[in-house]
């Protein structure tokens, strides 16, 4: 079954400041949605709102033509920033603790992706390095077969061949009954990666294109149209 | 492989396609991978492959039998026209950069002979 997302007039604010200003937004399953624009204009804001762990002040979210609610949860898979490991916790008891807490977690997928991303299952989360950490948070938020999967900037801080174990499982788990929105300002890295772009600049959307139409009608690359566009924002 | 991201990558694959047709990596009614083995392989999204499919059935040059997948054209003839056109395409970049070099015709063909003859 299709999965749509439709965001109409939200606005959300942190105190005075707004953080998201009256955004419309229609997000469509099979496709990669790139989330790009510098810090601080509202991306994590934004995936937070439809993950529902923030509650916008105006607005509305719908998913499949239905208010977003509690329910919905078990639909959507986040990646955060934050890790939300316990210190005592081996990469096996992560593991174990997604696989009793969502009804949609695939250990075969699990285990799978656990020797792709060559990860020691035995090893203690606390002793990883940032780049293997990143590659287990990924594992365990992809081998939910969710229908919205939001990744909050999965690339940020990671070595290069971290990044292409993960660019690489990403594209491997692309599916056509699922959204994909990932959040990044590094665009050079998931380039390949998506269907559309959008920019994002306090709080409003900028601009909303396919990668393949930037490419053909600009004939520049989507880092080269970031650029262009929030050099002078 | 790495592609010019400053340039459409449905176009890039569809001129991978036509490189291998020319070579003859790929032959008339040959099976082509899925789309998600050769996302796999390009490194794309399988979007970008099935728009690649879609380009390279409406120019004729696969089609698609139900339920068993892409198939290269049968097409001899087009097949030879699109030998040819790569072929060309990149002869007409080497002499445009010769050309460009101030070299004459002459100068071309010799130089071309005598790397050849060098080689063989």
């Amino acid at each position: 079954m299709n999965t749509r997302i439709e965001i109409a007039n939200l606005q959300k604010r942190y105190g005075r400041k707004v953080v998201i200003q009256d955004m419309d937004l229609i997000l469509e399953s099979g496709k990669v949605y790139g989330l790009l624009g510098p810090n601080g204009q509202g991306k994590t804001t934004l995936i937070k709102c439809i993950a529902g762990l923030l509650t916008p002040e105006k607005g509305q979210i719908l998913i499949n033509g239905e208010m977003r609610e509690t329910r919905h949860k078990g639909m959507i898979s986040m990646l955060a920033d934050k890790d939300l490991f316990y210190k005592w916790m081996t990469v096996q008891d992560t593991i174990n603790f997604y696989d009793t807490f969502f009804e949609d977690f695939d250990r075969a997928d699990s285990e799978e992706l656990i020797r792709f991303m060559e990860l020691v299952p035995q090893e203690k989360v606390e002793k990883l390095s940032k780049g293997m950490k990143a590659r287990l948070k990924l594992v365990l938020v992809l081998s939910r077969k969710a229908k919205i999967y939001l990744l909050d900037e999965p690339l940020s801080g990671i070595d290069p061949v971290s990044r292409e174990k993960i660019v690489e499982t990403i594209l491997d788990r692309i599916r056509e009954d699922a959204i994909m929105v990932i959040s990044s300002h590094m665009v050079h890295a998931i380039e390949s990666l998506l269907d559309e772009v959008i920019l994002l600049s306090n709080g409003k959307i900028i601009a909303k294109e396919e990668a393949e139409v930037i490419r053909s009608e600009k004939g520049i690359s989507i880092d080269d149209y970031y650029l262009e566009v929030f050099r002078h924002a | 492989m790495k592609f010019d991201n400053n340039r459409p990558i449905y176009l890039q694959i569809i001129s991978e396609v036509h490189k291998d047709l020319a070579s003859g990596r790929l032959v008339a009614g040959q099976k082509l991978p899925s789309v998600r083995q050769l996302a796999i392989d390009y490194k794309v999204n399988p979007n970008t492959i099935q728009r690649t499919f879609r380009e390279l059935e409406g120019m004729g040059m696969t089609f698609t039998k139900r339920g068993m997948g892409t198939f290269i054209t049968e097409d001899a003839e087009m097949i030879e026209e699109i030998k040819i056109s790569v072929v060309e395409g990149y002869v007409n970049a080497y002499i445009e950069s010769m050309k460009a070099l101030n070299l004459s015709n002459e100068e071309i063909v010799e130089i071309v002979q005598k790397r050849l003859g060098g080689v063989a």
